[in-house]
């Protein structure tokens, strides 16, 4: 027997050392087994002065991440959850429903607003007997009175919180002494029309008569519903 | 597995594999500390399909025992106090049990080895890998692993039979 295979047998004998602990029989060199056997029982750890205090200051700083690879918990979900990080597809589709769970609130909200649900994905889209109603209701002209309900009309301390009425001077008509438009001499010719003055309540009006038309001019306090249409939600 | 359960599990491994290349207990336990706190730090980067969390970890161990040689190779001192300590420390093993003389034995057995065969040895019996993960580790063929233990053993061997006789 040579040397490569007295090393063969040696090392194959060997493993079955560290399986029962202790040396085991072989032949050619038994000397040299019981040794290997002391070497494989040796232990030094015991010189070791650190072995706790490393312990102490290593495993709290772990915290109580586990290595990849370790146990792997019973459970089917639990072992998708451990094998998704390693997947590439799994980790798209990960962030893609991440992604979605995030978007959701945004689209629910445009929902909520001035009914344009077009917007919305179909899949948060409400039913289509709902969906008619809103678009009928969208379509409908609507009247202020029908917009914004008259105990909120009454209200117009809300308004004067927005809205501050400013001094105005009175309007009047007073007589235009050179008109900015010369006639070109044909056609219909321009005539100054004399404006009539009309007190009102809350201002004063002025109306022209032309020709062809009336134009009246206002001046006056208003509120502002008249400009402004207010929702309720 | 929790890094709790990796350290009680391979502390010691870890602790003899250093003390086979490392004399001084002190020193073994610095070297140790530094192979934890690395392999705590690349907690994450450890991937199953490469290999078991031992190999893993006698990868991180093994490296950090070639820093600390090449730096005690750049810091000749080093060694000689090394040895100084070695032969002074004689006397006081004659005081201690048995068990710990013929452990200091091994390992003052181990230190005539080349620095080849003491990592032999020190991954095989510190670890109980197989040859083909030693081989996988070292880079070696795994039958050249075989013969280069098979010597060490019967090195180790004679060496410890002449001082037991002394």
């Amino acid at each position: 027997m040579n040397e490569f295979e007295l090393a063969e047998r040696f090392n194959r004998e060997l493993d079955g050392v560290f399986l029962e602990g202790k040396s085991v029989p072989f032949a050619p060199d038994q000397a040299a087994m019981d040794f290997a056997a002391e070497l494989a029982s040796a232990d030094h750890s015991g010189d070791s002065a650190i072995r706790e205090s490393l312990r102490e200051w290593l495993v709290p700083s772990s915290g109580t991440a586990a290595l990849d690879g370790g146990a792997v918990p019973s459970g089917w979900f639990a072992k998708v959850l451990l094998r998704l990080p390693r997947n590439v597809y799994a980790r798209a589709a990960l962030a893609a429903a991440c992604l979605l769970l995030a978007l959701v609130p945004i689209f629910r909200r445009s929902d909520g607003q001035g009914g344009e649900r077009g917007h919305a994905p179909s899949a948060f889209r409400t039913p289509r007997s709902t969906e008619r109603a809103v678009v009928a209701a969208a379509a409908a002209p609507r009247k202020p009175s029908a917009v914004f309900p008259a105990g909120a009309r009454s209200e117009s301390s809300a308004g004067q919180r927005v809205f501050h009425s400013r001094p105005m001077a009175r309007l009047e008509s007073e007589p235009i002494r050179a008109f900015p438009i010369e006639s070109a001499g044909t056609g219909t010719p321009i005539v100054l029309a004399k404006g009539r003055e009309v007190r009102l309540e809350n201002g004063s009006r002025v109306v022209l008569e032309t020709e062809h038309a009336v134009i009246t001019l206002e001046r006056r306090v208003i509120s502002p519903e008249e400009l402004f249409e207010r929702r309720s939600l | 597995m929790k890094f709790e359960e990796l350290y009680d599990r391979y502390f010691s491994k870890v602790y003899n594999y250093v003390r086979y290349h490392v004399g001084l207990a002190a020193e073994a336990d610095d070297v140790t500390g530094r192979i934890f706190e690395a392999a705590l730090g690349k907690y994450g980067t450890y991937d199953a399909a490469r290999g078991p969390v031992q190999a893993w970890l006698f990868t991180i161990a093994r490296n950090a025992v070639i820093d600390w040689v090449r730096l005690r190779n750049r810091r000749k001192e080093v060694v000689l106090d090394d040895a100084g300590e070695r032969e002074g420390a004689e006397p006081r093993l004659e005081t201690v049990l048995e068990r710990k003389e013929e452990a200091d034995m091994l390992l003052e057995a181990a230190g005539e080895l080349d620095e080849r065969s003491k990592d032999l040895i020190a991954l095989k019996f510190s670890s109980g890998m197989t040859n083909r993960d030693i081989a996988q580790l070292t880079g070696l063929g795994e039958s050249n692993v075989g013969i280069l233990i098979y010597r060490a053993v019967k090195k180790m061997q004679a060496l410890v039979e002449v001082k037991r006789r002394v």
